[in-house]
C-alpha cells in the first residue's frame, strides 16, 4: 500500500496554491460586486420581472420610467413604482378599476412587515374573499426587514410589495425606497368626521397609509391587581407591591419600550417628575420590570401593563370576547389628560419597485377600507382610526382627535424618534443597567431640549387637496 | 488510484470557496460595517466597542458559564445512556434504541415552549400545582433562568450525544469489554477503563461538536433566556442585529471574537486527537455481546424509563395539550379543534409542510453523499492536504450562525453576480443547511470511518475487488448505521434550521421551522403548538422509515458475519 501513497508527497504545493486560490477569487468577486452594486433612489427604473422557484427576481435595464403608462395602458409592469393619478390629484373611477383588474391579474402581494404569521387571518381571507388578491406575508421586526429589502434591491431583487411598519423606519432607513403614496378611493375624504377618528393622510412626505394608532394606556389583570391597588398616579407604579408584577415587552427586539417610555412623557405633558418616576419604575436594578407579552398579563405572570400601543386599549374586549376571558380592564392616571393620550402611527408603504404594483395599491387602499378594518380588528386586539366599521369590540378606549394633538407626525417627529430608538434608552435602562444621570441626558438630549425649543404644532389635518398641494412641494 | 485522488481537488476547492466565501463576508461588515456595495467606510468602531462594552463582555462570560457545565453533564449523561442502551441487557433494550431516536427528533422550540408552559415562573402548571399542593407562594423551578437553559440543554443533549455516539458503542467490539471482566473488572470499572477510552474519539468528537453546537446556538438561550436579561453571544449579537438602526459593525467585530475561541477549541481537538489509534472494527471479526447487569437492569431501566418520561413525554404531552386549547395553559379558556381546522384549512401551511419535506429530502441526501466523500477522502486516503479538509470543515463554526446567514445573504445578494438567482429558492437553503451541517455531518462519518481498520479494505483489493465493489461490499455495510445517522441528522438539521433560513426565505419558499418561529414570536402558542407537533410527526415518520432500514442493514451485517 505505501506505494500507492508515494504521487500525494507532492502534492503539498498544489494545495498551498488551491488554498490561496481560492481566497484570491473570494476577493476579487467580493471586491468587484461591491463597485458594481447600484444605490437605491426613489425613481424607478424599468424592470422585467422572472420567476425563479418562488422567488420572483427583476433586473434593472437602466431605463428611468416616464409618466404613468406601462405596457398596458395606465398599469405599469412589475418592478415599477405604482401608478399616479393621470390628473395628480386622485383616481379616478376608470382609472382605478383598471389598476384593480391588473392586481387581480398580478394575483398576489406579499407584503413585509410583523402583522404577525397570520395563516389563519381573517384579514387574508377577507382580502382574498374581496380582491381575489393572495396577501404573502413575510414576518419580523421592521427594520430586520428594511435591511433586507435594502440587500434585496442592492442586487436588483424586487421581492416585497408593501411594508407594514411604525413609520420612523420607512422615514428614515427605507427613504428613496418607497412610493409616492396617492390618494386612492378611500382617502378621497379623510376629514370626514363620521367616519375617521384620525386623518388617515399622514403626510406628503412620508409614504405611508396611516392605520393603526398607538396610545399610552396602562392595562391591568384584576386577578392579580386588587381594586385597593389600582395606580391612581403615575407614581404609584412604583410602590413595591408592583416589584415584577409590570411587564413589558423586551427592548431588545421591539420598539414599544422606548415609545412606551417616551409616549407616557409626552402623553403626560412633558413633566419634569416623569423622569425622575420613569428611572425609578425601569431601571433594571428597581425589579419593577417583568420582560413578556400580552399574553403573561392574560395569564397573571404579570399583573400590570402600561404600554403605547394600538393593541392595549382593546385587550380587555377582545379576550372577553374570543376567550371569555374577563379578568383584564383598562384604567387611567388622573394625570393623563384624555383616554388615549399619544400616539405613533403604523401603516402600510409601497415600494418603488414593487413586483405587484397594482396589487400593492389595492392592497393599501383595502385595508383602510370599512372592510378591511373591520377585518383587521376582528383578527387582533387592535384599535383603528375607522369609526365606521362592525368590531366585536367596544371602542371605549380607541383614539381621540383630541389625542393627536401633542406630536405633530411628520419627518421631524420621525427623526426625533429615529434618535430616539438609536440611543437604545429602553435597553440600556431595562436590560444592562444604566445610571440615573445617564438617562435623564439622554431622554433630555433628544427630547427635552427638541420639544422645549420646538413646541410641537398641532397636527394638521390634510384634506385631500392639500395632500396633494403638499406632495408637490 | 492517483487520477481518483485528484479527482477530489476540485470538489474540496468547492467546499473551501462555499464556507470561506460567507466567511469573509463577515470578516468584511465587521471593519465596514455594511455588505459590499454600501460604500461604508473603513473603521476599527466595531472592534473598539465590542472590547470595552460590558454587556458584550458579560454575554461571553454567560456563553461559556453555560456551555461548560452543559457539555460536561451532558456529556456524563448520555455515556450512561448509550451504554446502557447499547451494550447492556437493559429490559425493553429495542424499544428504547428506537424512543432515543425518537427523542432527538423532538424539535428544540416547541419543547421549549412546552417547558415555559410547564415551569414558566408561577403561571407554569407544575409550578402551580406545587404552589396548590404545599400551599405556598414559592415556586418549585422558573425555566427562565440560567439553570433552566442548562436543564433543558442537558435533557435534548442526552438523546442527541447518543445519536453520534451509539454507533460506534454497537459497533465497539466486545471482546476488549470480556477480556476486562475475566480479569476481574466489574461492569463500572469496565465501562471507566476500557470501553469509555476505547471510545474517546467518538465521545471527544461529540462533546466538542456539542460544545461548539452550544457555542452557537440560540433558540433555547432566545425563549429562556433574552427576557430575562440573560444574554449569550448569539441572543446579544441578535439583539444588535434587531436594534435600530442594525449595529452591524459590533454584530460583526463581536463575531470576529467568537471566531479566535472557535480556533482555539479546534487547535486544542487536533492536540487531543494528534496520533491516536481508535481502531475498534477490525478484519478479525467482533462479537457484538451484551453485558448482564443482573439486578441492576432494573435500576437501568428506570434511569432511561425517567429520561424519557420527563424529556419526551412531559413536554411533547403539553404540546399536544396546546393544540386543544384556546390558550396554551389556561384550563379556565374553553378546548377547541378549531387550531386544528384552521391550520390545515390554510394553503399557506400546507405550502410550507410541502417545501419542508422537499428541503428536507434534498438536504439530507446532499449532505450524506458530501459529507460522506469529504470525511472518506480525510480519514481513508493519504492526500497530503487532507488536512485541509477537516479544518475547512470546522469553518462554519467560526461564527454564530445568525452572522453566518448574514454574510451569507450579503454573498448571494451583494457578490458573485448572478447568484442572486438563487435568492429566496430551496435550492439556496439546501446548500446553506449543507454548509451549516458540515461539522456535525463529518464528525459523524470521521466518527464512523476512524473505527475501521483499512485492513478491511485492503483484504477485499487484494482478492481482486474494485473500488467502488469494495465500497459497496465493504465499507458501506459496515458504515450503515453512520450512513443512516448522517442522514437523519441531515434531514432534521435541514427541517428544524431556523437561523439561517429566516433571512433568505419567502412566503412561497416558507418552511415550517420559520412559521413555528414567527407564530411564537407573535405570541400565537397554540398555532405554534400545531405546527410544531406536526414537524415533529413529520420527523418521526422519517425516523420509523430510516431505523427499519437500518435495522434490516445491521441484519443483512449480522447474517453476513454468521
Amino acid at each position: 500500500m505505501a506505494s500507492r501513497r508515494q504521487p500525494w508527497t507532492t502534492l503539498r504545493r498544489p494545495w498551498t496554491t488551491l488554498l490561496l486560490t481560492m481566497l484570491a477569487v473570494i476577493v476579487v468577486l467580493a471586491g468587484c460586486a461591491g463597485g458594481a452594486a447600484p444605490a437605491a433612489t426613489s425613481q424607478p427604473a424599468a424592470n422585467t420581472g422572472a420567476k425563479v422557484s418562488g422567488a420572483s427576481s427583476s433586473t434593472s435595464s437602466g431605463a428611468t420610467q416616464s409618466g404613468a403608462t406601462g405596457a398596458s395602458g395606465f398599469v405599469v409592469e412589475p418592478g415599477k413604482a405604482p401608478p399616479p393619478p393621470s390628473n395628480g390629484k386622485n383616481y379616478s373611477d376608470a382609472e382605478w378599476a383598471k389598476i384593480a383588474a391588473a392586481a387581480k391579474k398580478e394575483g398576489t402581494v406579499v407584503q413585509y412587515g410583523n402583522f404577525g404569521a397570520d395563516y389563519d387571518s381573517k384579514l387574508v381571507a377577507a382580502f382574498k374573499q374581496a380582491t381575489g388578491i393572495s396577501l404573502q406575508l413575510v414576518s419580523g421586526t421592521t427594520n430586520v426587514l428594511a435591511e433586507r429589502v435594502k440587500n434585496e434591491y442592492r442586487a436588483n431583487v424586487y421581492q416585497a410589495d408593501t411594508i407594514y411598519g411604525q413609520g420612523s423606519i420607512e422615514a428614515g432607513e427605507l427613504k428613496g425606497y418607497l412610493a409616492r403614496i396617492d390618494v386612492m378611493p378611500e382617502f378621497r375624504n379623510p376629514i370626514d368626521p363620521k367616519v375617521w377618528y384620525v386623518n388617515p393622510l399622514v403626510s406628503p412626505t412620508i409614504y405611508q397609509t396611516y392605520a393603526f394608532p398607538h396610545c399610552a394606556i396602562m392595562t391591568i389583570n384584576t386577578n392579580v391587581i386588587p381594586p385597593d391597588k389600582y395606580p391612581k398616579k403615575f407614581q404609584d407604579l412604583t410602590d413595591p407591591f408592583f416589584k415584577g408584577k409590570i411587564q413589558m415587552d423586551d427592548p431588545a427586539t421591539s420598539i414599544t419600550p422606548d415609545t412606551t417610555i417616551w409616549g407616557w412623557y409626552a402623553g403626560l405633558g412633558f413633566p419634569d417628575w416623569y423622569l425622575d418616576a420613569a428611572y425609578d419604575l425601569y431601571n433594571k436594578d428597581a425589579g419593577f420590570i417583568q420582560i413578556g407579552t400580552e399574553r403573561d398579563l392574560v395569564r397573571g405572570l404579570t399583573g400590570l401593563l402600561p404600554a403605547m400601543r394600538g393593541t392595549t386599549g382593546a385587550l380587555p374586549e377582545f379576550y372577553a370576547e374570543t376567550q371569555g376571558i374577563k379578568n383584564l380592564k383598562v384604567i387611567q392616571f388622573s394625570q393623563q389628560p384624555v383616554a388615549c393620550s399619544s400616539t405613533i402611527m403604523m401603516g402600510v408603504s409601497v415600494f418603488n419597485k414593487a413586483p405587484h404594483p397594482n396589487a400593492a395599491l389595492v392592497w393599501s387602499d383595502w385595508f383602510i377600507s370599512k372592510d378591511g378594518q373591520t377585518a383587521w380588528t376582528q383578527a387582533r386586539p387592535v384599535g383603528s382610526i375607522r369609526k365606521d366599521i362592525s368590531s366585536p369590540i367596544k371602542q371605549a378606549y380607541w383614539p381621540v382627535p383630541e389625542a393627536t394633538q401633542y406630536w405633530n407626525i411628520d419627518m421631524d417627529w420621525m427623526n426625533f424618534m429615529n434618535e430616539v430608538f438609536a440611543k437604545k434608552i429602553a435597553f440600556n435602562l431595562i436590560k444592562q443597567g444604566m445610571s440615573r444621570q445617564a438617562f435623564k441626558d439622554a431622554m433630555k438630549q433628544v427630547s427635552m431640549d427638541h420639544f422645549k425649543q420646538f413646541p410641537p404644532p398641532p397636527r394638521k389635518m390634510y384634506s385631500a387637496d392639500q395632500f396633494y398641494k403638499g406632495m408637490q412641494q | 488510484m492517483r487520477v481518483r485522488e485528484y479527482a477530489l481537488l476540485p470538489a474540496i476547492a468547492v467546499l473551501g470557496f462555499l464556507v470561506l466565501y460567507p466567511l469573509f463576508m463577515v470578516i468584511y461588515g465587521s471593519f465596514v460595517g455594511g455588505p459590499p456595495g454600501t460604500h461604508a467606510a473603513f473603521s476599527l468602531q466595531g472592534y473598539t466597542h465590542s472590547w470595552t462594552d460590558a454587556a458584550a463582555i458579560n454575554a461571553l462570560m454567560t456563553t461559556f458559564g453555560l456551555a461548560i457545565p452543559r457539555v460536561f453533564l451532558g456529556t456524563c449523561f448520555a455515556v450512561v445512556l448509550a451504554w446502557i442502551v447499547t451494550r447492556t441487557n437493559v429490559p425493553m433494550r429495542g424499544a428504547w434504541e428506537m424512543i432515543l431516536w425518537f427523542m432527538v427528533f423532538l424539535p428544540a422550540l416547541p419543547m421549549t415552549l412546552s417547558w415555559v408552559i410547564l415551569f414558566g415562573g408561577k403561571v407554569g402548571l407544575v409550578n402551580q400545582l406545587w404552589m396548590s399542593v404545599f400551599h405556598t407562594t414559592d415556586i418549585l423551578f422558573d425555566i427562565r433562568s440560567m439553570e433552566g437553559i442548562i436543564f433543558i440543554s442537558v435533557i435534548s443533549m442526552g438523546s442527541f450525544f447518543y445519536f453520534f455516539i451509539g454507533p460506534a458503542f454497537r459497533n465497539m467490539d466486545a471482546s476488549m469489554e470480556e477480556s476486562a471482566r475475566v480479569c476481574g473488572a466489574g461492569h463500572l470499572t469496565t465501562l471507566r477503563r476500557i470501553t469509555v477510552p476505547l471510545l474517546t474519539p467518538a465521545i471527544l468528537g461529540a462533546a466538542l461538536l456539542v460544545f461548539l453546537f452550544l457555542m452557537g446556538s440560540y433558540e433555547i438561550e432566545l425563549v429562556l433566556g433574552s427576557r430575562q436579561g440573560i444574554y449569550v453571544f448569539t441572543t446579544y449579537i441578535w439583539s444588535l442585529m434587531g436594534s435600530t438602526p442594525t449595529d452591524y459593525p459590533d454584530a460583526m467585530a463581536m463575531s470576529s471574537i467568537f471566531m479566535v475561541f472557535v480556533a482555539i477549541v479546534i487547535v486544542i481537538q487536533a492536540k487531543v486527537w494528534g496520533g491516536r489509534q481508535f481502531i475498534t472494527v477490525t478484519g478479525r471479526g467482533f462479537g457484538y455481546r451484551l453485558t448482564d447487569l443482573g439486578r441492576w437492569r432494573w435500576a437501568a431501566f428506570a434511569f432511561v424509563m425517567g429520561y424519557f418520561l420527563i424529556g419526551g413525554i412531559l413536554p411533547l404531552g403539553t404540546l399536544i395539550m396546546g393544540t386543544f386549547q384556546t390558550m396554551w395553559g389556561n384550563f379556565s379558556a374553553s378546548w377547541t379543534l378549531d387550531q386544528w381546522h384552521r391550520a390545515f384549512g390554510d394553503s399557506s401551511v400546507l405550502q410550507s409542510l410541502e417545501n419542508t419535506i422537499y428541503l428536507g429530502l434534498m438536504a439530507a441526501t446532499l449532505k450524506v453523499t458530501v459529507y460522506g466523500l469529504l470525511s472518506y477522502a480525510s480519514m481513508r486516503t493519504k492526500l497530503k492536504g487532507r488536512w485541509l479538509i477537516d479544518a475547512l470543515s470546522w469553518v462554519p463554526r467560526a461564527a454564530p450562525g445568525i452572522v453566518m446567514a448574514v454574510g451569507v445573504v450579503w454573498g448571494v445578494l451583494g457578490g458573485i453576480p448572478g447568484i442572486n438567482i438563487l435568492y429566496g429558492t430551496l435550492y439556496l437553503m439546501a446548500i446553506v443547511v449543507l454548509l451549516d451541517g458540515i461539522p456535525a455531518g463529518m464528525r459523524i462519518w470521521n466518527a464512523g470511518f476512524v473505527q475501521l481498520s483499512s485492513e478491511l479494505e485492503e483484504a477485499a483489493r487484494v482478492c481482486g475487488a474494485s473500488w467502488p465493489r469494495t465500497m459497496w461490499k465493504v465499507v458501506l455495510p459496515l458504515v450503515a448505521p453512520t450512513l443512516i445517522s448522517s442522514w437523519l441528522l441531515g434531514f432534521l438539521g435541514a427541517i428544524s434550521s431556523l437561523v439561517l433560513i429566516m433571512f433568505i426565505y419567502l412566503p412561497a419558499t416558507r418552511v415550517m421551522a420559520v412559521y413555528i418561529f414567527e407564530l411564537w414570536n407573535s405570541d400565537k402558542l397554540e398555532q405554534a403548538a400545531v405546527l410544531g407537533l406536526t414537524l415533529t410527526a413529520l420527523c418521526l415518520f422519517v425516523a420509523v422509515i430510516a431505523q427499519y432500514v437500518a435495522h434490516r442493514m445491521r441484519q443483512n451485517l449480522e447474517e453476513t458475519r454468521a
